[in-house]
């Protein structure tokens, strides 16, 4: 078990190192017109010439790669090109404040799409319909489509919730609640969606199961069946499919924040990206690396304890 | 599922069907509606899409300007037409480059199978485990905001779904015997590529992009509604960023794009939802049967002596039948009656499908998922059985009927130790508390041959051999001591050298615990060697029955002489119906 665990992090490691040095290579192909973009089309070359060396990108791309690594593993994601002080300042708060409300609408996901699959899958018949066709139409339609219909609806005709905005849930939880309800739903009706379909599906696989079989004709009650080893068993697929989503989410949350104007992450991205601050776009997607290569090593590991053949491995 | 999408008959009979559906044919109307009005509009219309009368901004719909203005003046009906356009085109782009990256590498790793796969394998793994938005931002950092730019990424990022697919078909296929013999004949690499595992792969395929068509509108629509897009050329997600930001001023300008967004990607998916159907449906996705003949010839029905206190079990004129997808009903058990006596041992045999293990189930309740039972009676200690009523059936199974599957591996719960599957039925079937439950399995688990029973108990399946996981389920069906043991098939999953072992178990547990046993099996030496008397399974129905020794000297339906003959072509001749069974 320690042995896997350690192979999977290794792995994690080496996955982060390689996304990092393709998008540092990736975005050094367009650093000749950085100060240029900076500075306007019209200037004198010899300023152009002097912000090149002054934000380095004059030097060759791979010690620059090697000082940003070296950097990066003391926590310095460098000084960026736009916000006053470093990367990593600005990054983040606005990096607690999208994982809070990506946790909260993972937490909502999980709950609710957990209750529709095993639903839809035991019920069957109308039930089962009924969930499907939720789902279809839940995937097919943007999470940012839903999430502007839910402002019109919910803020701007209702009433009801805040339109846009962000509290600090550690200032007024309660005020905090409202500002995030919008955001969360936003976030969570695509992966209600996919996630419920899923679920049923494993659900389903494991009700089909030979063992299901066997303990019915042992005589155990069903719902003795359902709790004690098809909801067991259908576990481990079920949490696969989460840290997937969970990925899909951080991604999703860039748009939906834009639109509550949420200072997370995504205003973040956003204004790095049409600002060219490579240094900040290069912290982001570290950044989001990490995140995705941690909730996999945790995923990892929590099937691999669910599963006796990897849990008993030496 | 992919199995089932293989017969791709005529794409023009699919494309007809799905167009007959109802979902099928508003998504294809409301689709066709979306490029015709992509296509009149900007042809017939008076104004241009990037100038606009200042004095009339914001106006709502009215007579020249049917869809309204925006905050520039400019005709919002035009742009959305145009924008229609750009987004099917761009969107299509982008699923062909999907399809061709993800395809072609699919084809290459599943076929060639070297350290290219795994190359291709892990870089796929790195692509996926990127969230599409993050590297979309990143990538129009270098390469610009132009839509094409957007499109070929987020094809790259679409094509490990339709990697995945192909790879997993193409390996399916390529370990199937056609493929060897293809190369035999001296086909080459690329044909046999192009022939087998494209014509097995499209169906799905075709189902695959309808989803990564929506899935592109949607990828599109956000990068637009971020801001990253040409602002010279109109687009849904940068008029639906406009609408948001004036939803107090002009609210009937949300009303455009969203409609557009959402009937073009729901109708993709259900258009591919409907095509998927009618895939499904025209395919092998009959459960484990063949058509019931009309009339069989049927051979000797000789019948037993009803036993001074009644039947255990007597089985009269069952009908099982399975729901089939497209609402009608299969039959696989026509009119089957069996019986057995206390103690006494039994056997049915018959080819796989013939409805044997059907039978078996039907009276334990244990169908699949669809099937029931659609007629006919079944008594068992004197008292008919709710053939359909789980709850009533429960009171039995287990307790009262004990049941032996065919495959040890699968029928045991791979979560929990071989103990715990054990002692669960005894302790909330039985009612034994934990000490006596515990007590009995060891003693039983020592029964059945095993020297440390303590440890057994502590051991997972994926721990176990097949011949132990038998015997582990023959205790399980035991340790309540019931009337009745159904075993389906208990040997065939096992080595010849441990099956012989297994049956001689079942027997002498059956015959010391004084319990009858069903045996269900295809092999009639089993029979031969355990049962007394015999039911020779066809299609559905009994053609023949009698005493084992009946059977076996003087077979008289056909079926039952072809199943002794196919006996004799595997195993040394026995005595004494080499002459007469070799007809």
């Amino acid at each position: 078990m320690l042995k896997y665990a350690v192979r999977r992090l290794a792995a994690g490691l080496i996955m982060t190192l390689a996304i990092s040095f393709i998008a540092f290579m990736f975005l050094q192909l367009g650093a000749g017109n950085v100060a240029r973009n900076i500075l306007g089309l019209n200037v004198d070359p010899e300023a152009v010439r002097r912000l090149n060396i002054e934000l380095g990108v004059d030097r060759p791309v791979l010690i620059r790669y090697g000082e940003w690594l070296w950097n990066a593993l003391h926590f310095n994601l460098g000084k960026s090109w736009t916000y006053p002080g470093t990367v990593a300042e600005t990054l983040w708060p606005k990096l607690v404040v999208t994982l809070t409300i990506v946790a909260v609408a993972m937490t909502v996901i999980t709950l609710v799409s957990t209750a529709l699959g095993v639903c839809a899958a035991i019920f069957g018949s109308w039930i089962d319909k009924f969930v499907q066709f939720l789902s279809i139409v839940g995937f097919a339609i943007p999470g940012f489509l839903v999430a502007v219909l839910l402002v019109d609806v919910f803020a701007l005709q209702l009433h009801i919730f805040n339109a846009t905005g962000y509290a600090n849930p550690t200032d007024d939880l309660g005020e905090w609640a409202r500002s995030v309800v919008l955001p969360v739903a936003g976030l969570s009706v695509t992966g209600i969606a996919s996630v419920s379909q899923q679920i049923r599906g494993s659900v389903i696989d494991v009700l089909n199961s030979d063992y299901v079989r066997t303990l019915r004709g042992r005589g155990l009650a069903e719902w003795r069946i359902l709790f004690g080893h098809v909801l067991r068993n259908a576990a481990a697929p079920g949490l696969a499919i989460l840290g997937l989503q969970f990925e899909g989410l951080i991604g999703g949350a860039v748009i939906v924040e834009q639109i509550f104007a949420i200072p997370g992450l995504g205003s973040f991205a956003v204004a790095a990206t049409t600002s060219t601050d490579f240094p900040s776009v290069m912290g982001f997607v570290l950044v989001v690396a990490v995140v995705v290569v941690v909730t996999n090593l945790i995923v990892d590991v929590l099937i691999a304890i669910l599963n006796p053949k990897v849990r008993l491995q030496k | 599922m992919n199995e089932q999408l293989k017969a791709l008959k005529s794409g023009a009979e699919v494309a007809a069907r799905v167009l007959r559906s109802p979902l099928g044919m508003i998504a294809g109307l409301v689709l066709a509606a979306l490029i015709v009005f992509s296509i009149v509009v900007p042809a017939a219309s008076p104004f241009d899409p990037n100038t606009g009368n200042l004095l009339d901004f914001l106006k709502p719909p009215s007579a020249t300007h049917l869809m309204g203005t925006d905050s520039t003046g400019r005709d919002i009906m035009l742009r959305m037409a145009i924008a229609t356009r750009v987004t099917l085109v761009a969107a299509v782009f982008a699923v062909s480059i999907a399809a061709i990256v993800g395809i072609s590498a699919g084809l290459a790793a599943g076929y060639f199978q070297t350290r290219l796969a795994s190359a291709i394998t892990w870089v796929n793994s790195l692509v996926m485990a990127l969230p599409g938005l993050v590297v979309l931002l990143a990538a129009s950092v270098v390469l610009g905001n132009s839509i094409w730019m957007a499109m070929t990424v987020i094809g790259l990022l679409m094509s490990p779904s339709l990697f995945r697919l192909t790879y997993s078909q193409v390996t399916a296929v390529r370990n199937e015997l056609y493929v060897d013999a293809a190369k035999l004949f001296g086909l080459s690499d690329l044909r046999i590529i192009f022939r087998h595992v494209l014509s097995v792969v499209r169906g799905p395929l075709i189902v695959q992009s309808g989803i990564l068509m929506a899935a592109a509108i949607a990828a599109q629509g956000g990068l637009q509604f971020l801001g990253l897009s040409d602002p010279l050329v109109p687009n849904w997600g940068s008029m639906l960023n406009e609408a948001f930001t004036k939803l107090f001023t002009a609210p009937w300008l949300l009303v455009w794009p969203t409609t557009a967004i959402a009937s073009a990607s729901l109708s993709f998916v259900f258009l591919s939802n409907a095509i998927r159907d009618q895939l499904r449906i025209g395919s092998s996705r009959r459960i484990e049967s063949k058509p019931l003949a009309a009339a069989l010839e049927a051979g000797a029905r000789r019948e037993a002596e009803v036993p001074a206190e009644g039947w255990l079990l007597n089985v009269e004129n069952i009908d099982v039948v399975f729901s089939q997808p497209d609402g009608s009903d299969e039959q696989v058990v026509k009119s089957v009656s069996l019986q057995i006596a206390r103690g006494e041992s039994l056997g049915i045999v018959g080819e796989s499908g013939s409805g044997k293990t059907q039978t078996a189930r039907a009276i334990l309740g244990l169908l699949d998922r669809g099937g029931r039972v659609s007629g006919g009676t079944v008594s068992f200690e004197g008292k008919q059985l709710e053939l359909n009523s789980q709850k009533a059936l429960r009171g039995i199974r287990g307790s009262r009927i004990g049941y032996i599957p065919q495959e040890p591996m699968s029928n045991l719960d791979p979560s929990f130790t071989v103990g715990w599957q054990l002692i669960e039925p005894l302790r909330r079937v039985g009612g034994m508390d934990k000490r006596q439950a515990e007590a009995t399995v060891l003693e039983l688990l020592q029964r059945v041959g095993f020297s440390n029973p303590a440890r057994v108990m502590k051991l997972y399946p994926h721990e176990l051999s097949g011949g132990m996981a038998q015997r582990v389920l023959i205790v399980g069906a035991v340790s309540l001591r019931p009337a009745l043991i159904i075993a389906d098939e208990p040997t065939t999953a096992l080595d010849v050298s441990v099956q012989a072992e297994v049956l001689d178990l079942l027997r002498e547990i059956a015959t010391e615990f004084g319990i009858a046993l069903l045996m269900v099996t295809h092999n009639l030496g089993v029979v031969a060697d355990i049962a007394s008397r015999v039911y020779v399974f066809q299609a559905g129905q009994i053609v023949e029955s009698g005493t084992a020794i009946e059977v076996f000297k003087n077979p008289k339906a056909t079926h039952t002489q072809q199943l002794l003959a196919s006996l004799l072509d595997d195993l040394p001749i026995r005595e004494p119906f080499v002459e007469e069974a070799g007809a």
